[in-house]
């Protein structure tokens, strides 16, 4: 048992919380590869024809390739570079939880959007397809995703963990296929989601508020690119008002969400520096 | 049984030092034997014995290894830990409480 007076005891926990919490901050640089990686998606965007053909299904365009090499090697970078780093200051971020969404979405872009993009047509004629089906869905599998993930900590068995984990990797493909039949058969886009949801779990990981933040105006600008208003917000400020070939109409769409990262990136390095110093 | 919130400190974990432990294994996946030494500035023989009664009583898990040549010892909190450790700040917040409350000044009653 101790003597310390227990409201001084608090105090020196809330001050090594918040110390141990600053020294496993890492997202600087997972931030800044993203942005360079969304804003160079437009020069795969010139439109060449789908590569592999399986049971109906037509996939792998310029584009679709480059966003499934972007996003599996931006996790697995992001992944390698904290395992890296909480061996070097001594204090490790789990990591598996954003690894299970990079899973999820890299599962629901090489598959999920190709299968729905093939099948557009009969996907309209779906009464499953429609948005008073896809959206409730979705939404309720995110609700009993974010159950599973506050859940699964409280888990004291590893069995009863483990069947947490695949539950919520069930349940986040369910939700992406949802999304995926709403708007993949509109925009290629849809990876932006998946770095969106990425970011928001690594937030979760790191508790922070500003990767928070960040993530939360990232995933506009992601959801603003798959629902086709990018362009007509250009078009209202009088940039790129013109058609210009794919590639312009690419950047329009993937300026902002790049941007926003990029900002992000440099503003939690400012403020990690400001920190130290 | 007594209801006094002190009655619901933990032995265990109602250490200075064992608490700062599982503070900072709680907020992190994983944590060195070397920061926590760091951190907690305590000498390798104290924080070894403090990291032993919690990996006996269940609230930490201990893995040694290697990273070359260098031995290395990781520490992460267990689901028991976790638990002990939310009742243990909650106990603590509610003993802060009771003390406040004795400490108010009692008003004299006007009707």
């Amino acid at each position: 048992m101790t003597d310390v007076p227990p409201a001084v005891l608090l105090d020196e926990m809330t001050r090594l919380r918040t110390r141990t919490r600053a020294d496993r901050h890492a997202y600087v640089p997972p931030l800044l590869l993203f942005g360079v990686l969304v804003l160079a998606a437009p020069l795969w965007s010139y439109g060449g024809p789908a590569r592999f053909h399986f049971a109906g299904v037509w996939f792998g365009t310029p584009l679709q390739l480059y966003w499934l090499a972007a996003v599996v090697g931006g996790f697995l970078a992001t992944a390698g570079w904290y395992l890296h780093r909480g061996t070097r200051v001594g204090v490790r971020t789990p990591v598996r939880g954003y690894l299970a969404v990079g899973l999820v979405g890299v599962v629901a872009i090489s598959f999920g959007m190709p299968v729905v993009e093939s099948f557009a047509y009969r996907v309209e004629r779906s009464p499953f397809a429609g948005p008073a089906v896809t959206v409730p869905v979705a939404v309720l599998s995110a609700a009993a995703l974010g159950g599973i993930l506050w859940l699964r900590p409280r888990l004291a068995r590893r069995t009863a963990r483990g069947t947490a984990t695949a539950a919520a990797i069930l349940l986040g493909l369910v939700a992406l296929g949802a999304l995926d039949l709403r708007f993949a058969p509109v925009r290629p886009y849809a990876p932006l989601i998946t770095i969106a949801l990425g970011f928001v779990g690594l937030a979760w990981l790191e508790r922070s508020r500003l990767l928070g933040a960040i993530s939360g105006a990232f995933a506009v600008t992601a959801l603003l690119a798959n629902l086709y208003t990018m362009q007509s917000v250009f078009f209202h400020l009088g940039v790129f008002a013109r058609y210009e070939g794919p590639m312009t109409a690419a950047f329009t769409n993937t300026l902002l969400p790049g941007l926003v990262l990029l900002a992000g990136g440099g503003v939690a390095w400012f403020r990690e520096r400001g920190a130290r110093a | 049984v007594s209801d006094h919130p002190a009655a619901n400190l933990d032995e265990t974990v109602h250490q200075r030092h064992r608490l700062g432990i599982l503070t900072i294994a709680a907020e992190a996946g994983k944590v060195d034997f070397g920061y926590l030494r760091r951190t907690l500035d305590m000498t390798a023989g104290n924080l070894s014995r403090h990291v032993t009664i919690l990996d006996e009583a269940g609230l930490i898990d201990v893995e040694k290894g290697y990273e070359g040549k260098r031995p290395r010892t990781w520490i992460s909190i267990s689901p028991a830990g976790r638990k002990a450790l939310t009742a243990e700040l909650a106990a603590l917040r509610a003993l802060v409480t009771a003390v406040e409350r004795a400490a108010a000044p009692v008003r004299p009653r006007t009707t």
